[in-house]
């Protein structure tokens, strides 16, 4: 099979993925219990005919299956539906809020491969060393605290007592002018914009949430490069080559290339998992993401953000597995050829 | 790259950030900080339209400082810099001056010549009639300003460009009130108007997310649930010129974060903070605590008064007994309030309400009472409580929990999710739960009228009782100041004696606020009004 068709294919396949996603999200919010009609009307001055009012309006009195098609089919012409937490339609809030998510995410994910990876190496090269033993101290101990525990922490340190990161508080100092939105990754338009104070302002604030993030996906990562190098160096390959008397460095570089695969794909499973996971460092650091967006829908009975996060981070999920596979065939090319 | 040379250039990547971040010279900085009031929310406005639907909390904030009305309340000052509003005196806002006819059913305000809107456009009579109209068209503000009587735009007359009238069916001592809320906000009606369309005559869309008005501040950035930037409108004529030109309203979900950044100087004020915060700031001299006693709200526990075994008064009467009001006070709430309880037996002191019930911890009474309702033994119910309350919420459950036990009656404490609790409360499914809750106004017979009687979610305790219900029809349109406290004596003599809820102590408002900001104000919306504030 070639590989554009190995794509398209591929790519057909998430279709009916994505649909009983949206089916599955729709139905699991409107069994909660919750009635976003009395939420609503909540305001001092609410009666009963109000809130049926407002359940007209919003549909929620028709029958379960015509809500379901309603919604299907608003889906299908590009209408998410409306937030009323937030008064935006929720694909704009949704495209507002991701780039600041994926952002702090990337770094978060890109710090976790700079620490991770050498640390896995390392240990798995000298198994019970110091190194080994520190890998060991510092993924049981990032995996086992939780996470809102390490930033508070870090914010209490680093903000509080020692005044070295700014205010852990949003992207930017509410005091710069951001710069025009381009890209909506805060970075990127600064320097975009040569809007060098924007750009610090706003790498000082990704600092702390994601050495937070980092801290907890830093544990599958560093472990299973450990646990896969050490594998692939007892393998008959890496034994013959010592044998051969290759150099230590090319030995380890083939080494590190066989021992590549498990890691891709659990270096991939964790990004998915901390751009919809991390809610709390969202919540501890005032990140307008999309993770405390959807917390806020969830506290507030606003079904529509809910289901549009979750049919949005069933996307990235699917694109982000996608990657991985393209990413395995690069590494092994048996792996496309077989499929 | 070795080590060395990584650390050198991480320094230096570390100070240049440092150099860029104060680009500007240093005493410009300084001087635009302290121009700009940075607040610290736990929420955030979601609307600019006053008469909006489902509008945050925070919403009404955002709608004082931008719109103006035609009056608001007067302030008084209640210590030195903090001040709070006075329901009984009002000054004029867009109004210069109005004139009350001698029967009462006649209002006459004369606008003052100069206002204009934030786009240059003089505010006239035609706007303020056309906003009235908006208001008792929508439904949201449409329900609160039909307790002032203000119903129908039939009722509202543009006299001349600067002279406007209100009509009413009968004098009615709420309607100068209602006027002074955001639901009685003046819009650009031409600005307004000018994004209608035929399915959407009154242009919410639109206005949910612009504003249309002619307030003290404009807003500069608008983020749904982040934040809102304000700046001034300098031709504001509304009153005197506010200090500040420009406010940051940000959203800080962690508590503890708000307040670290009060203290380090970062931000100016910080709202909803826990009890265990707001007495660790009390303590220092790099914060002050503003503390306001909401007299129109209550902290409370309610049952279905409908259902068994709380439609027996006795069990009732014997719940207010058992409650540990004291230890629920301090426990859970450190303190802060002001005690709901504890009040010599007999006749209310007063016609003030909510005021302290009689009710105080006596075990022996309440067993009494109960084995007289025909529960010797206690019985078994759930008690329930909001999650998103649960700072305060929480430990209450498990000391009411603790102390029924003592009288037989075993709690299961339920947590229901915030989504939820507006849905069981309207359905009236919870049998026994903790909450509070507010009015707009203090006069007694509003307060009754909205929590003791009524097929709605406010009224707690589904409590129905006729002689309260004529009592409060009487109150309602009663003129003699005399004959008035009476009814309400009386009707509060029923609520001591038949316990549609008891309540637990009256909450107070509070801000931490860094010390050198005065002027700071009290308002019924409970937000910060940035008008009047200053700093020294």
């Amino acid at each position: 099979m070639s590989f554009a068709r190995r794509v398209v294919s591929r790519l057909a396949a998430t279709v009916p993925v994505l649909a009983g996603t949206a089916v599955f999200t729709f139905v699991l919010t409107h069994v909660l219990p919750g009635d976003p009609a009395a939420f609503l009307a909540s305001g001092p001055n609410a009666g009963p005919e109000e809130i049926a009012q407002i359940r007209a309006r919003m549909g929620l009195d028709l029958p379960l299956p015509t809500q379901l098609w309603h919604y299907l089919q608003a889906l299908a012409h590009g209408d998410w539906g409306q937030s009323h937490t937030t008064g935006q339609p929720v694909l704009t809030d949704l495209w507002q809020r991701l780039p600041a998510s994926l952002e702090l995410t990337l770094a978060a994910f890109v710090l976790t491969l700079l620490v991770a990876l050498p640390l896995g190496t390392a240990a798995a090269l000298r198994p019970r060393s110091l190194w080994d033993r520190a890998c060991t101290v510092l993924t049981v101990g990032g995996s086992c605290v939780p996470s809102f525990v390490i930033a508070l922490l870090l914010v209490y340190v680093f903000y509080f007592l020692l005044g070295w990161a700014p205010e852990p508080t949003g992207r930017i100092d509410a005091m710069i002018e951001p710069p025009p939105v381009r890209s909506g990754f805060m970075l990127l338009d600064a320097a975009l914009a040569l809007r060098w104070d924007a750009f610090a302002s706003a790498a000082g604030r990704l600092l702390l949430p994601s050495v937070a993030m980092a801290a907890f996906s830093l544990a599958p990562v560093a472990r299973l490069t450990r646990a896969s190098l050490l594998g692939v160096l007892r393998s008959d390959p890496v034994r013959t080559a010592r044998a051969l008397g290759l150099p230590p460095r090319a030995v380890l570089a083939g080494a590190l290339h066989l021992a590549l695969l498990p890691v891709v794909t659990s270096a991939g499973m964790v990004f998915s998992y901390m751009l919809s996971a991390n809610v709390v460092i969202e919540k501890v650091f005032a990140w307008p993401g999309i993770g405390s967006y959807a917390l806020d829908a969830l506290m507030a009975a606003d079904h529509a953000p809910l289901q549009g996060f979750v049919l949005l981070v069933a996307l990235m999920f699917v694109l982000v597995n996608f990657a991985i596979d393209l990413l395995h065939e690069r590494i092994d090319p048996r792996v496309g050829s077989v499929a | 790259m070795d080590r060395r040379r990584f650390i050198q250039q991480g320094s230096a990547a570390f100070s240049l950030g440092t150099v860029a971040g104060t680009s500007l010279p240093l005493s410009a900085w300084a001087q635009a900080r302290k121009d700009t009031l940075r607040v610290l929310s736990e929420g955030a406005p979601n609307s600019q339209d006053p008469h909006g639907e489902g509008v945050s909390r925070e919403s009404l904030g955002l709608f004082f400082n931008v719109y103006d009305r035609l009056v608001n309340f007067d302030r008084a000052q209640l210590s030195p810099g903090v001040f709070k509003y006075d329901y009984g005196r009002f000054r004029g806002e867009l109004a210069e001056r109005f004139e009350t006819s001698a029967d009462g059913r006649t209002l006459t305000f004369f606008l003052r010549r100069d206002a204009t809107f934030h786009d240059g456009k003089p505010v006239t009579a035609a706007d303020v009639k056309w906003s009235l109209d908006r208001a008792v068209s929508l439904p949201a503000s449409k329900r609160q300003l039909a307790t002032g009587s203000l119903e129908n735009p039939s009722q509202f007359t543009v006299v001349d460009a600067h002279t406007f009238r209100i009509a009413l069916p009968r004098a009615d001592r709420y309607t100068l009130p209602n006027l002074a809320l955001s639901f009685a906000s003046v819009l650009n009606s031409e600005l307004a108007k000018s994004h209608a369309t035929a399915a959407d005559p009154w242009a919410t869309e639109w206005v949910k997310a612009h504003e249309a008005g002619g307030g003290a501040f404009r807003i500069e950035s608008f983020t749904p649930g982040q934040q809102v930037v304000y700046t001034r409108f300098d031709g504001w004529k509304g009153g005197s010129a506010p200090q500040l030109r420009r406010a940051v309203f940000q959203v800080v979900p962690s508590a503890s974060n708000r307040v670290a950044a009060l203290l380090k100087g970062d931000a100016d004020v910080a709202l909803q903070l826990p009890p265990k915060d707001l007495d660790a700031l009390t303590d220092t001299t790099r914060a002050k605590v503003v503390s306001v006693p909401v007299t129109t709200s209550f902290r409370f526990v309610a049952f279905n008064t409908q259902a068994k075994p709380f439609d027996d008064v006795r069990v009732r009467q014997a719940i207010a007994y058992a409650l540990p009001y004291t230890t629920l006070l301090r426990g859970a709430n450190l303190g802060r309030g002001e005690a709901l309880y504890g009040a010599r037996p007999g006749k209310p002191a007063s016609s003030r309400f909510p005021q302290p019930y009689p009710y105080d911890t006596q075990l022996l009474k309440a067993k009494e009472l109960l084995a007289q309702a025909g529960y010797p033994q206690g019985f078994k119910i759930s008690f329930s409580y909001n999650v998103g309350d649960a700072t305060l919420a929480e430990p209450a459950a498990l000391l009411i929990q603790e102390a029924l036990a003592k009288i037989g009656i075993a709690l299961s404490i339920e947590k229901v999710p915030s989504a939820q609790w507006g849905t069981l409360q309207t359905e009236k499914k919870l049998p026994f739960f903790i909450d509070s809750s507010s009015a707009w106004f203090n006069d007694p017979d509003y307060f009754f009228r909205i929590f003791f009687q009524g097929d709605w979610r406010w009224n707690f305790g589904s409590f129905k009782n006729d002689e309260l219900a004529k009592l409060l029809e009487q109150a309602r349109w009663e003129t003699d100041r005399a004959k008035y406290d009476l009814a309400i004596q009386r009707a509060i003599e029923i609520a001591f004696e038949q316990v549609p809820l008891v309540p637990l102590w009256l909450p107070t408002f509070e801000a931490a606020l860094q010390p050198d900001l005065q002027g700071f104000t009290y308002y019924i919306h409970g937000q910060v009004d940035f008008r009047p504030l200053t700093r020294s």
